[in-house]
């Protein structure tokens, strides 16, 4: 596999790609056969790095679980070692997901349904149904403190914190992610979705830049028990 | 026959070099420090604006500005200060310590002692005017940067400047009040051959050992004394050459015409510690793009470069100096490539505004025109200058970016740019562009960061110019705010939204948005009295004829991210004038107002709110008809 490297597939390709036989997994594309579809990166990466943790996470993750998550995002934010502003190209995301690595984002979603998986191959953005591998890299981006990715590991493990957290602007700021995951890893903790949802109504009067997570794990024990 | 022949050697004697100060006038008048000194506040900012200011105006063609940065210590350091006849300066720079700005020459001096080294910054434009002018008589360059402190003598009428003051920043940010120019000119005197070279000091008013009393400044040149007094003038041809190579400002003949500028002991006077080179290579490259990126990289036909080096190497300076400046010239640069609102980020807005000026006196007539103003919706919501507008004119010289954050609640994030005069239309300015280019330099004060009305104004403009320059603000302002408020939402899009559904074909071209059929300003809104007050007004400009129409109002919390969170009731509404139904269904308030034309102002209340709790509210107004 040496000699892969980063590229752009044009969002025009969609149609002629995203055919039901590629998303069900039924066929799979070469990188010659998606040349012509593909501009170059803004940046010149060697994917031999990627391609090789791609590997090792199907071979030793459950599939379907989020505990794929919280193993591949640390290993796939490592082997791309690029920046923000490249990251912010849904183009590398969609050539990263259709042609070098299929078989992660089937791993982690079965497919269900043809329009999601579409969107798991396709869709920019941090929900959990947006691109499979451009989402996983960025909650690293966020999540990570240097080369620890303690944080990123705690918060995937918890899907459905994840899945609330990252589509709101809270979960752009570390601290608040952190304070999040603390909370909610004591035991009487309540229900995640109503807590999030009122968090970020109060977050709204705030700068979030100033949180610490000290503050986010006060605010969440005043809004979840101050009724008590 | 046998001739006894003897040579010897006839050289003249050199020129006598030195430094001479005017003597105290019989009044013994004196002063501290210099009167233009005070005039506007000084940083790293003004002095690259008056600087670079200076060469565009003098240009002649492509000019270019390379500012260089360096120290001498050591045995350069001997060289530097022996060319310089520094034993003269020095005891008038001694003697001046006990003036009123005094205190920072002291502490120059023993600095210089203690450390042996001096930071020199060097200016040389390049391809411009050059000093040139007789040495005491008439209105000339040369007499306005080294000789006259108030008056300007520029080039044209599009100049930047026009107060002589901007040269006066040059000794200000020079620890010894020192300043050395060297110029090759673009046209000479007679008798006058290129370079020139003249230094000039300025101190406020001393007495050396001896009780010689001096006015304060102080000349670098030739000696000359005759029947006007002892003084020093110019140096030309080789001597000033030779001169220049020891003070390292030599002139290389890439260089063409111009003139280079040597700042003795250069630092920010605004800072208490002296700054590396580095730090200070860095603050001119990014305040160079801050105030003069139309010239450098936006008005065509205008090509300035500005370069910055230090003893480790230089290179031009870049948009990228300055990032936080980007969107405002990609702002200016899409112009003509607008679109009809703004959207998505990256899209830009274009409005002419209307501007009438008055007439010069005595009898000119009044001048209608317009000025460009170009708003880019921002597309990363928290660069520094995220909601201010950049104005500037001709020279390509940001005159302010002023903060428009609050010009409207939820307008859009938004870079804007206001092109005066000829920075309209700068492919084809009109004579309308060209009279209010030379309106706005009369209404710009000596630091050249404003538009307001002068002295210079009242001086030369028949009465109306006050209001004119508040017209024009609040017509920028109004724009402004359309432009950056989002439209209302339209009463019933449905055809449209079909049409997007279902597009049929692809030729043609897209349909233009309607105008808005209901406009909706002033929304303001309060916490008091543990509850919500809120007013705004709706008025229906583009209904149909006899029309009926009502508008809902509601109230709801957002969360971070400005989506709903939960709806807060209403409870109390009024309108003025009053209608006949207002109704408060479900916490919302619907006001039916017929066939009512005019503007609709309403006020409400909330229902009272927990104590306590913080939040985030949205006023929502929508209006219908049919």
């Amino acid at each position: 596999m040496s000699g892969l490297r980063l590229a752009r597939l044009v969002p025009e390709a969609r149609a002629f790609v995203l055919t039901p036989e590629f998303v069900r997994g039924e066929r799979a594309y070469d990188p010659d056969e998606l040349a012509q579809w593909c501009d170059d990166a803004d940046e010149d990466v060697d994917l031999e790095p990627f391609v090789a943790s791609v590997e090792e996470v199907l071979a030793s993750a459950e599939p379907g679980t989020a505990k794929v998550d919280a193993l591949a995002a640390p290993k796939i934010h490592r082997a791309l070692p690029i920046s923000r502003r490249t990251a912010a190209d849904p183009g590398i995301w969609r050539f990263l997901a259709v042609g070098v690595a299929p078989g992660l984002v089937r791993h982690r979603w079965p497919v269900r349904t043809l329009a999601t998986t579409r969107r798991r191959f396709w869709a920019p953005g941090m929900r959990h149904d947006s691109n499979t591998i451009g989402r996983l890299w960025w909650i690293a981006e966020l999540t990570r403190n240097g080369d620890d990715y303690g944080l990123t590991r705690s918060v995937l493990e918890s899907s459905n914190l994840a899945t609330l957290l990252f589509v709101r602007r809270i979960g752009h700021h570390r601290p608040i992610v952190a304070g999040f995951v603390r909370f909610f890893a004591r035991a009487d903790a309540p229900a995640v979705e109503p807590l999030v949802a009122r968090f970020s109504a109060v977050a709204s009067t705030c700068a979030l830049d100033a949180l610490d997570a000290d503050t986010v794990v006060a605010i969440l024990s005043d809004l979840a028990f101050a009724g008590r | 026959m046998a001739a006894n022949r003897g040579t010897i050697a006839l050289v003249p004697p050199g020129p006598e070099i030195d430094w001479v100060f005017d003597p105290l006038p019989p009044s013994r008048g004196r002063r501290g420090g210099e009167p233009a000194g005070h005039a506007f506040r000084h940083h790293i900012d003004a002095f690259v604006r008056e600087v670079v200011q200076n060469a565009n105006d003098q240009r002649l063609g492509d000019a270019e500005v390379h500012f260089r940065l360096r120290t001498v210590a050591g045995a350069a350091l001997e060289d530097f200060l022996g060319a310089l006849a520094w034993p003269t300066l020095e005891a008038h720079l001694r003697a001046a310590v006990k003036s009123p700005s005094g205190r920072a020459i002291a502490d120059a001096l023993s600095a210089l002692q203690e450390h042996e080294e001096l930071t020199l910054l060097q200016i040389e434009d390049r391809n411009t005017v050059g000093l040139v002018g007789d040495e005491l008589e008439g209105e000339s360059n040369f007499r306005a940067l080294a000789r006259d402190v108030l008056f300007s003598h520029k080039q044209d009428d599009t100049a930047g400047g026009s107060y002589g003051l901007g040269k006066s920043v040059l000794w200000t940010f020079s620890e010894f009040r020192t300043v050395v120019f060297h110029s090759v000119l673009s046209k000479h005197e007679r008798g006058q051959v290129s370079p020139r070279l003249i230094g000039r000091a300025e101190l406020g008013s001393h007495t050396l050992p001896n009780g010689d009393g001096f006015q304060g400044p102080g000349w670098f040149g030739r000696v000359v004394e005759d029947d006007r007094g002892r003084r020093a003038e110019s140096v030309w041809g080789v001597a000033a050459r030779q001169i220049a190579a020891k003070l390292g400002i030599d002139r290389r003949d890439e260089a063409g015409t111009g003139t280079s500028i040597l700042v003795v002991g250069f630092r920010d006077p605004t800072t208490d510690e002296a700054q590396s080179i580095t730090v200070l290579s860095e603050a001119f490259r990014s305040a160079t793009v801050r105030h003069f990126w139309p010239a450098l990289f936006g008005i065509p036909g205008r090509p300035l470069v500005v370069w910055v080096a230090t003893p480790d190497g230089g290179s031009p300076v870049r948009m990228r100096d300055a990032p936080e400046c980007e969107p405002f010239q990609q702002c200016y640069a899409q112009r003509a490539d607008a679109t009809d609102r703004l959207e998505r980020p990256g899209d830009v807005v274009v409005r002419e505004i209307p501007v009438e000026v008055p007439g010069l006196r005595p009898k000119g007539k009044a001048v209608r025109g317009s000025v460009r103003l170009c708003v880019r919706h921002a597309a990363d919501a928290e660069t520094r200058l995220q909601g201010h507008i950049a104005l500037f004119r001709g020279p390509g010289m940001v005159v302010t970016y002023r903060d428009k954050r609050r010009i409207a609640l939820a307008a859009r994030p938004f870079h804007a740019v206001l092109a005066c005069g000829l920075a309209r239309a700068p492919e084809a300015p009109t004579e309308a562009d060209r009279a209010i280019d030379a309106f706005l330099r009369a209404a710009e004060p000596p630091g050249h960061d404003a538009w307001h009305p002068t002295d210079n104004l009242r001086q030369r403009y028949q009465r109306g110019f006050r209001k004119a320059i508040d017209d024009l603000f609040r017509a920028v302002d109004k724009a402004l705010r359309e432009i950056v408020v989002p439209s209302p939402r339209h009463g019933a899009p449905g055809p449209d939204l079909l049409r997007r559904r279902f597009p049929v074909g692809r030729s043609g071209t897209p349909p233009r948005p309607e105008p808005p059929v209901f406009t909706i300003r002033d929304l303001e809104g309060r916490f008091g009295a543990g509850r919500w007050h809120f007013t705004g007004t709706i008025s229906p400009e583009n209904l149909p004829d006899g029309a009926k129409w009502r508008c809902t109002v509601r109230l709801f919390e957002v969360d971070a991210d400005g989506k709903e969170v939960a709806p807060i009731p209403i409870e109390t509404f009024e309108t003025d004038p009053a209608a006949a139904a207002v109704h408060i269904d479900d916490g919302r308030a619907t006001v039916d107002a017929g066939k009512h034309r005019s503007v609709l102002h309403f006020a409400g209340t909330s229902n009272p709110l927990p104590a306590g709790d913080r939040i985030t509210v949205a006023l929502e107004v929508e209006g219908h008809h049919g």
